[in-house]
């Protein structure tokens, strides 16, 4: 298992009850979480086109999750 | 489709219809085709032979939603170059309700004038003396033209800086609650508009000589469909109605590229105390308002009302690009504080971005502390005041620099950047670069090809060809007058359709949605040519030094495109 922890943005925040915006929250993932399956713990639709932040980068769908990252996890923008 | 020529040296009006040479431009295409063709370019863009220019785009005043934008554009004070700044708010849907394709100020009164310019619900247009008005704040003109004129009209006006004629004063556009809280924000236009003599114009709403459409029913469809793609898109249907703009704060900072303490790191420590999310709760607990329309014509209502503890108004609307240079590059974490800056900027007709930028390099030069908001308020109130600092601010980052001897001011051609540092996204250097307009959020933002993993940012493959690309679409986009927040469904098949067949039941044509390519290249091209004359050669289009020699955390990169590079960016 691996450990992350999560912090949610915008929207997303709602698929989560009682999402504490501070704290964020942590997640428990098999060895071989990829970035898929962490969408899915969360219940996150890719219909919301979700995008997961780590250290800076952007993450593809098929990256595995390592232990200990810190994700960020938000809708795309596209500046303004 | 009519011009509205004012003569400002002797206030002679004339109407016109549009020359055939313009007939299919709307927006920044027209103004920078325009003044290409009739603009000395080596002229004092604070002169008489400077022309600024007010247009609302192609399909203003029609149905399709989001195509409110009021283009202004003129030869800058700022950049040297040619430049279009638009706003949102009511005045471009008005003016493409009144049939007005232009309105074109020529020359320049007497500087102990101040003039006022009216058009009717007929299209009339007359000039009034409003010397009285000299020196007043944009809230206090617009409460007391709106008790004049009544309530059913927009207005795009200039405060004391733009009557100062500093450097990066804006133009304010009011918002649908009468406002002047929307800004023509870029470029000193404001500063233009002041040495015409002109404080502001008035045009009522309830025009109905919108230009006709070729095909209606066609258009309606379109226009609903268009409506509907914008609507369930993830940006424009969920992001910016719940959190507006300020929704950028958290991505951008997550990606490391947020130029914070004056472009010294990409990531604000107090980020998340001014994300929107922060924003947005802060907002709705104290009985202000989110998902805001301050548009006419607007189905994603991005705009918010920010108010105090009380729930007593601050400012409309809290954006982005003016929490970053207001609180990441300041280093301020309040919002609150933040949200004053704006309204005070707005009140003076300033751009937030500028200013917020001039105190960041100020603050970095030693003269206060990072992260010191009352000195922040304190310098920006200098520019209503007239003082030497109020006035240095108000030319800019680049004369605060000189005038503090600091050499880290990250502008380009004499305009600030965006939150978006070029170290941190290799595709927005090129933008900042090579632009017509100065570093310019508006003019090529490539960041969307970072967030959905087409492009890795860091590197300097395809960044190149992706800032060509959005340059190009921002060209078209800004003539349609479309709100850049609607632009991006463009990309997407529905969206995509919609909006080339709107286009073309106007119009009366068959184009395909690639061949607006050529339309942005000829606006491109017309406004290069345009600099070129004016001087600016490929010498120009660099950044700063210290982008290409000084890391930025926590990525630790400099700007990698080469000068070689750069110069490729307009080869089509």
């Amino acid at each position: 298992m691996v450990r992350v922890k999560i912090k949610l943005f915008s929207v997303l925040r709602d698929y989560v009850s009682n999402y504490d915006p501070e704290k964020g929250l942590a997640a428990d993932l098999p060895a071989d979480a990829t970035v898929s399956d962490l969408l899915n713990h969360l219940g996150i639709p890719m219909s919301k086109a979700p995008v997961v932040i780590c250290d800076g980068r952007i993450l593809k769908s098929t990256d595995t999750i390592l232990p200990d990252s810190t994700l960020h996890i938000m809708q795309p923008v596209a500046g303004g | 489709m009519r011009f509205i020529r004012i003569n400002m040296s002797n206030q002679e009006i004339s109407v016109e219809p549009v020359p055939s040479q313009y007939i299919g431009l709307g927006g920044r295409g027209l103004i920078s085709i325009y003044i290409h063709d009739h603009v000395p370019p080596t002229c004092d863009p604070l002169g008489p032979d400077n022309t600024l220019i007010f247009a609302p785009g192609l399909l203003g005043g029609t149905q399709l939603a989001n195509t409110s934008r009021i283009a202004v554009g003129a030869k800058s004070p700022l950049t040297g170059t040619i430049k279009e700044s638009n706003a949102g708010g009511t005045f471009g849907d008005a003016a493409g309700r009144l049939g007005i394709t232009a309105i074109i100020i020529e020359g320049r009164a007497h500087q102990d004038q101040s003039w006022l310019l009216k058009v009717d619900v007929n299209g009339e247009a007359r000039l009034v003396p409003v010397n009285e008005y000299k020196g007043i704040r944009t809230y206090a003109l617009a409460e007391a033209l709106f008790k004049l004129y009544g309530s059913h009209n927009a207005i795009m006006c200039i405060g004391p800086a733009g009557e100062q004629m500093l450097h990066a004063a804006s133009i304010q556009s009011t918002d649908t609650k009468g406002r002047p809280c929307r800004a023509a924000g870029r470029g000193g236009l404001g500063a233009v508009m002041g040495s015409k003599g002109l404080k502001a114009i008035v045009l009522d709403s309830g025009g109905r000589a919108t230009d006709a459409i070729s095909d209606p029913e066609t258009f309606e469809k379109a226009a609903k469909d268009f409506a509907r793609a914008v609507r369930s898109n993830p940006f424009s249907g969920d992001v910016m109605p719940r959190l507006g703009t300020a929704g950028l704060v958290a991505p951008v900072n997550s990606m490391g590229g947020f130029p914070s303490y004056n472009a010294t790191k990409g990531v604000f420590k107090g980020w998340e105390k001014i994300s929107g999310e922060h924003m947005a709760e802060l907002i709705t607990k104290r009985g202000g308002k989110t998902g805001h329309q301050g548009c006419s014509n607007c189905v994603i209502q991005c705009s918010n009302e920010f108010v105090d503890t009380r729930g007593k108004y601050v400012t409309s609307s809290l954006e982005y690009e003016t929490i970053w240079s207001m609180g990441g590059m300041t280093g301020i974490d309040d919002l609150d504080i933040i949200a004053r800056l704006d309204f005070l900027c707005d009140d003076l007709g300033i751009d937030t971005m500028s200013t917020g930028v001039g105190v960041a390099v100020a603050m970095d030069a030693g003269y206060k502390s990072f992260g010191d908001g009352q000195a922040a308020i304190d310098m920006v109130e200098e520019i209503a005041k007239g003082t030497e600092l109020g006035r240095v601010l108000g030319n800019g980052p680049e004369a605060v620099g000189r005038y503090f001897n600091h050499s880290r001011v990250p502008v380009v051609k004499g305009q600030s950047i965006s939150g978006y540092d070029p170290r941190a996204m290799q595709g927005n250097a090129v933008t900042y670069a090579t632009s017509p307009m100065g570093a310019d959020h508006t003019a090529g933002n490539v960041v969307a090809e970072y967030v959905t993993g087409k492009l890795d940012p860091l590197k300097t493959e395809g960044q190149v060809a992706a800032s060509r690309n959005h340059q190009i679409i921002m060209a078209v986009v800004d003539t349609i007058g479309l709100c850049v927040l609607a632009s991006h469904v463009l990309s997407t098949p529905e969206g995509g359709q919609a909006f080339i067949k709107a286009i073309n039941a106007k119009l009366g044509t068959t184009s395909k949605l690639t061949s607006l390519t050529e339309l942005g290249i000829r606006i491109l091209k017309a406004e290069r040519a345009f600099n070129r004359k004016a001087g600016f050669t490929n010498k120009d289009d660099r950044l700063p030094r210290f982008f290409y020699e000084e890391p930025l955390p926590p990525h630790n990169t400099v700007v990698q495109i080469s000068d070689e590079e750069m110069d490729k960016t307009f080869e089509f």
